[in-house]
């Protein structure tokens, strides 16, 4: 046999993804290029089906080394063979590199997608090739169709069936062997075995891999199904528009034929069975199996009220057993192994494996196979590996279209059929949608209810009708015109559809409506009352993804065009329209409009932030804002004087309302002055951006005038109209860990504020210092403690680095500025941290237990090393979609130390509001609704943190805008809050972009190097170094708000 | 086409080892034979032991791989091959021919010898890790 002597295999995937991507030309191209080299007698060039990550395709997977190189382009081939094939060595470019590490993986089976599945499905998938019927029998195939035939009685596998409790992978769960006893001992003759390969959710292709990459696996599943059940003739009704798997099909029945495995006889075991192929015309309603028989007997794919079911009058009113691809492939396994080999996987009531479709924003997508009972959370989280580029975790479709959407509380939910009915989704064939804060969930139910409603066949009321008002609905509310009552309408509507549909399609049809209104009726709401789509999906509810994003709604895309057209001057009028702190929010907003920026899905997010301090940074002359020409009698009392309320009062002015502010603190400022460093944020550009401010001439200032001590809400109220709270979360959380109450222990807020008043610390020099929390807080006193002199800082945090709710750049800069560098270089950049360079330590998985004293001072810091797993080894997910620590036994250790700063999260102090009629929550936030600002007594308004918690500069100043006009409107006795309006947006036009601002990379801004800049509080990032660089920077916005809507 | 039709459970069985040998080379194993390929003038050399070592253990039905590996050999010691078995650690053997080749199976990976005649270095020491 010649074929032993191959020392190595190479097989292009020809999955339909890999193919699309040109795999058939590359297999072509293997075969002359080994030819030409005289190595076909070594080497065997052989195609496989899907391997699963089809995102990464095509796919080459070299044996025995084991390589997997993906996409491959033809032009590789040459290079692949002269130096794998010829050489022996490993092409690195062409490996697959982990998502977020970028580290690449040589070996096929140790990419980490694969390391956690267990295939027993898809176990030939990618190893076979499925056009040669003897690969597929040298990996145990028809082994299982042997042994039923001649060690077992048709009776004894049905029982070998349904004692290992295999349900239905199709979706419905029920158990096949029921469904086989019940054909069984059905009358009448003949019996029929139909395979359901009608898969037509979008996002699923389990069905068609599984067909593609190892068709005899059904075929043979079929077979053992017609021993067991009487049956002499089977029909696989596939859809046309998988040509593909068709044509696997054919040549494998075909094959199967030749070597006595179908037909007549099989085996020599006088049992005669065949099968023949359906093609559908794709409708999806034909995946019902009612409609699917009606379909095959040549009638409209209509389905039938039930019982009868198929299993009584089936086709051509024949016994017929209709079972889905993968259950069929799932038999011969079973009889191979033995039940209790199959029921001693996965749960007791759903045993064996999955096979999920796996799409949407995760790193990894593709094909995988787990156990059932396998978390949500380790799906997408360890095989997925998280979301694409470390956005939040929003949802997941499971089920397609007549599925339902889980959220994070469902993260620990072990995937089986009844779980996920009970958690409100669905099974369903195996599509598994994962959804980030980028989609918009109304948008997402309208468009399953779009798929669902063209593909209902229109025979029964509910599902026709009911379908089409729902869809008419929802398209409205994405509109901006949606109404309250709709949400109830809606709802109506779904339970009739859900009680008088005909079949699972109109019953299931409302699904995702039903699951978004459930965990995300909150976004409905805002597209009704604020005509606001908070993903910044819905085209008609958000004119860009920045705007949309931005709390203050800055019409960005409008001022980076004028910074391009060299209009300083405007750009600034537009972005103080909306946010008046252009100099602040240059230098350290967080920037949520970079995040959603969609630039940045093509390579990186423009650099609007750099590009709004370049403005304010060019800007010539002073700013003077214009109160409205006729002041109103009416004054306004605004308490604080942040961002918040500066912006407010100024607001207030240019609507024609003389305003105070009472501010505790000696200076206007607020958290940007007391909390913010100076590297960070220089005094005197937030000094100027005040000053310009107050130049309005409607506000008065009263400093060091503190609500509860100096004033009191009732006197604020006697000399005013209304009142703006706008006080800030000045508190700072406790540990609650013993030895709080040590000299040496200050929050994080106590130390910058203290430090950013002027007081003296510089007893902080030469100490050992612990931070406590993973926030910008803990990394803006970790940053001052080194410029003040500290020794050492260790910052202890108790999840891992990518959990850290703190800005990455801020992170990045802290490990930068704790390295000592050797003076001379300057590649700091690229540089990897060594352990005994850091000045600041950061302890990962780490929690305090206690802070140790010495004489009323702090000794040493006692801390517990923890894990993101339970004792079993599992992951187990919190509410925000982040992996909970664990504590590990035995693994205390000590830091010595001599200052602790606790910097776990700040809260709002103001007790004696609850005396004067405002109500608070009880984690002390007032309670303030949402749209108007209105707090429990009449007449005072609240916003920024003491309402939100801790936030940035830009919400308060969103906040701030919109406080300033329902002050205005309670003032006038209008009634609150006030109607929404939509977006301000552009004229939709033209817009072209050169091919070389298409391919331009972000413009970098400069930044000190670490070794200078932590020297002292100078300010460390220095904007773009010319006009020029910004200038080139807004030429790579993609002008998203002039795109044609509709 | 009628030769193909298998009649029995037997033929199907035997069926299935003469193909699964075939496709041997696709699944994992923790012995594997690498031969290196040495400089531009020695690669001929390396793909004939290779052949040859292939053949022979396909012959014998051995659960050995046979990869390739750029070499870091010398010149002198000709075609260098790697054996790595659970049992030996890695072996390395030095100006191995193809006539060696049926030699160096034999003993080595069926009987567990090592061939002193042309080994240059041996080492248990090297964590080893299964292929697949």
């Amino acid at each position: 046999m010649p074929e032993n002597q191959y020392r190595a295999h190479v097989l292009c995937c020809r999955g339909t993804s890999c193919t699309a991507g040109g795999s058939a030309d590359i297999f072509e191209l293997f075969r002359e290029e080994v030819a030409k080299r005289e190595l076909e007698g070594d080497i065997l060039i052989s195609i496989s089906g899907c391997h699963g990550l089809c995102s990464i395709g095509p796919i080459v997977v070299i044996y025995p080394e084991d390589i997997l190189y993906c996409q491959v382009e033809p032009s590789d081939v040459p290079e692949i063979v002269e130096k794998t094939l010829v050489r022996g060595t490993i092409i690195e470019r062409l490996l697959y590199k982990d998502p977020r590490t970028a580290v690449p993986v040589p070996h096929y089976h140790r990419i980490p997608f694969y390391r956690r599945q267990q295939r027993i499905i898809l176990k030939n998938c990618g190893i076979i090739n499925p056009e040669k019927i003897e690969e597929y029998i040298a990996r145990g195939g028809y082994q299982g169709l042997a042994k039923a035939l001649y060690k077992m009685s048709p009776e004894h596998v049905l029982e070998e069936v349904k004692s290992s409790g295999l349900r239905g992978r199709g979706g419905g769960g029920f158990l096949t062997g029921r469904k086989w006893e019940f054909t069984k001992n059905a009358e009448g003759r003949p019996k029929y075995i139909v395979c359901n390969a009608d898969e037509g959710d979008p996002g699923a292709f389990m069905d068609r891999s599984l067909i593609e990459g190892d068709p005899h696996s059904v075929i043979e599943g079929m077979s053992i199904a017609a021993w067991a059940i009487g049956a002499d003739k089977g029909f696989i009704y596939c859809r046309a528009e998988y040509p593909l798997a068709v044509k696997r099909l054919r040549i494998a029945i075909e094959q199967a034929r030749e070597y006595g495995l179908l037909g007549e006889n099989i085996l020599g075991s006088g049992f005669d069975f065949d099968i023949e192929i359906k093609e559908g015309a794709g409708a999806f309603v034909c995946g019902e199996e009612t409609a699917l028989l009606a379909s095959m007997e040549g009638k409209r794919g209509e389905p039938r009220p039930r019982p009868p079911f198929p299993a009584q009058k089936g086709l051509w009113g024949k016994p017929t057993n209709i079972n889905n691809v993968k259950s069929y492939a799932t038999i011969p396994q079973i009889v191979l192994h033995g039940s209790d080999w199959f029921s001693g996987i996965g749960t007791e009531k759903s045993p064996g494996t999955a096979v999920f479709a796996l799409t949407g924003r995760v790193n990894n997508t593709g094909l995988l196979e787990i156990p059932m009972g396998t978390t949500l959370g380790e799906i997408i989280f360890d095989i997925g590996n998280g979301i694409t580029k470390d956005r939040k975790f929003k949802a997941v479709q499971t089920g397609g279209p007549l599925g339902g959407c889980l959220d994070a509380t469902s993260l620990n939910l072990g995937v089986d059929f009844d779980s996920l009915v009970e958690a409100g989704a669905l099974m369903g064939s195996g599509g598994m949608i994962v959804v980030d804060e980028t989609t918009c969930m109304v948008e997402m139910a309208r468009f399953f209810l779009q798929f669902a409603v063209a593909e209902s066949c229109g025979q029964c009321p509910p599902c026709r009708v009911g379908g089409a008002k729902m869809l008419e609905i929802l398209d409205r509310i994405t509109q901006g015109e949606g109404r309250m009552e709709d949400l109830d309408l809606l709802e109506d509507i779904a339970s009739t559809m859900k009680d008088g549909s005909l079949c699972a399609l109109g019953q299931g049809t409302p699904n995702p409506v039903l699951a978004t209104l459930r965990s995300f009726r909150e976004e409905y709401e805002a597209h009704i009352l604020d005509k606001r789509c908070p993903a910044g999906a819905c085209p008609a509810l958000s004119p860009s993804p920045c705007q949309s994003a931005c709390p203050a709604e800055v019409r960005v895309p409008v001022y980076i065009s004028h910074i391009q057209d060299g209009e300083i001057a405007e750009a600034l009028r537009v972005h103080r329209e909306s946010n008046p702190f252009v100099s602040v929010c240059g230098r350290v907003c967080p920037a949520f409009c970079e995040d959603k920026c969609r630039r940045g899905e093509l390579d990186e997010a423009v650099a609007i932030r750099d590009l709004k301090r370049f403005m304010a940074d060019a800007e010539s002359g002073d700013w003077v804002p214009r109160p409205a020409e006729k002041l109103e009698t009416e004054t306004v009392a605004v308490v604080g004087g942040g961002p918040g309320g500066l912006t407010a009062a100024l607001r207030l002015g240019s609507l024609g309302y003389r305003s105070t502010i009472y501010e505790a603190r000696p200076a206007l400022g607020g958290m940007m002055r007391f909390g913010i460093p100076d590297y960070r944020l220089p005094k005197d550009v937030l000094e100027r951006e005040i000053e310009s401010i107050l130049r309005i001439g409607t506000v008065d200032v009263k400093t060091g005038t503190a609500l509860g001590k100096d004033v009191t809400l009732e006197d604020l109220l006697k000399r005013h109209n209304a009142v703006i709270l706008a006080i800030g979360a000045q508190g700072c959380r406790k540990t609650g860990i013993p030895g709080e109450d040590l000299q040496g222990v200050m929050t994080g807020m106590e130390f910058l504020a203290a430090m950013n008043s002027g007081e003296d610390v510089s007893y902080v020099k030469g100490k050992r210092v612990a931070v406590i929390g993973g926030g910008n807080v803990a990394m803006d006193a970790s940053r001052s403690l080194l410029r003040l002199g500290a020794e050492e800082v260790h910052l202890i945090y108790r999840r891992q680095r990518a959990d850290m709710p703190a800005i990455e750049e801020e992170v990045l800069a802290t490990e930068e500025e704790g390295i000592k560098f050797h003076l001379g270089t300057r590649r700091w950049r690229s540089r990897k941290l060594s352990a005994e360079e850091e000045r600041v330590r950061f302890h990962y998985l780490v929690s305090p237990l206690a802070i140790e004293g010495r004489d009323g001072r702090v000794a040493e810091l006692r801390c517990e090393r923890l894990r993101l797993t339970n004792d079993r080894g599992r992951p187990e997910f919190d509410g925000s979609a982040r992996k909970r620590p664990f504590s590990v036994p035995d693994s205390e250790f000590v830091l010595d130390v001599d200052l602790v700063i606790p910097a776990i999260g700040q809260k709002v102090e103001q007790p004696s509001l609850e005396s004067e009629g405002v109500s608070l929550n009880r984690d002390g936030t007032i309670i303030a609704d949402s749209r108007s600002f209105e707090t429990s007594r009449k007449g005072v308004f609240a916003i920024g943190d003491a309402v939100l918690g801790p936030a940035s500069v830009v919400e308060a100043v969103g906040q701030a805008n919109r406080v300033a006009r329902a002050v205005d409107r309670y003032l006038r006795g209008l009634a609150l809050p006030e109607p929404a309006e939509f977006m301000p947006r552009e004229e939709p036009r033209r817009f072209e972009m050169s091919e070389e601002d298409a391919g331009r990379p972000r413009v970098k801004s400069s930044v000190l190097a670490p070794e200078v800049r932590v020297q002292d509080f100078r300010e460390a990032e220095l904007g773009f170094p010319n006009a020029k660089c910004a200038w080139i920077e807004t030429k790579r916005c993609l002008r998203c708000d002039l795109e044609e809507r509709g | 086409m009628s030769g193909k039709k298998i009649g029995s459970y037997e033929e199907l069985l035997q069926l299935s080892e003469d193909a699964r040998r075939k496709i041997l080379v696709r699944e994992g194993s923790d012995v594997m034979v690498s031969v290196c390929t040495g400089g531009p003038g020695n690669e001929t050399q390396a793909h004939e032991v290779a052949r040859a070592l292939a053949k022979e253990i396909g012959k014998r039905g051995l659960r050995a791989r046979v990869g390739l590996k750029e070499s870091t050999g010398l010149p002198v010691t000709g075609t260098v091959v790697e054996v790595r078995t659970p049992r030996d650690g890695v072996v390395l053997y030095g100006d191995v021919t193809p006539d060696i080749v049926p030699v160096l199976v034999k003993e080595h990976l069926l009987e567990g010898q090592i061939v002193r005649e042309h080994l240059l270095s041996q080492s248990r020491g090297e964590t080893f890790r299964t292929g697949l």
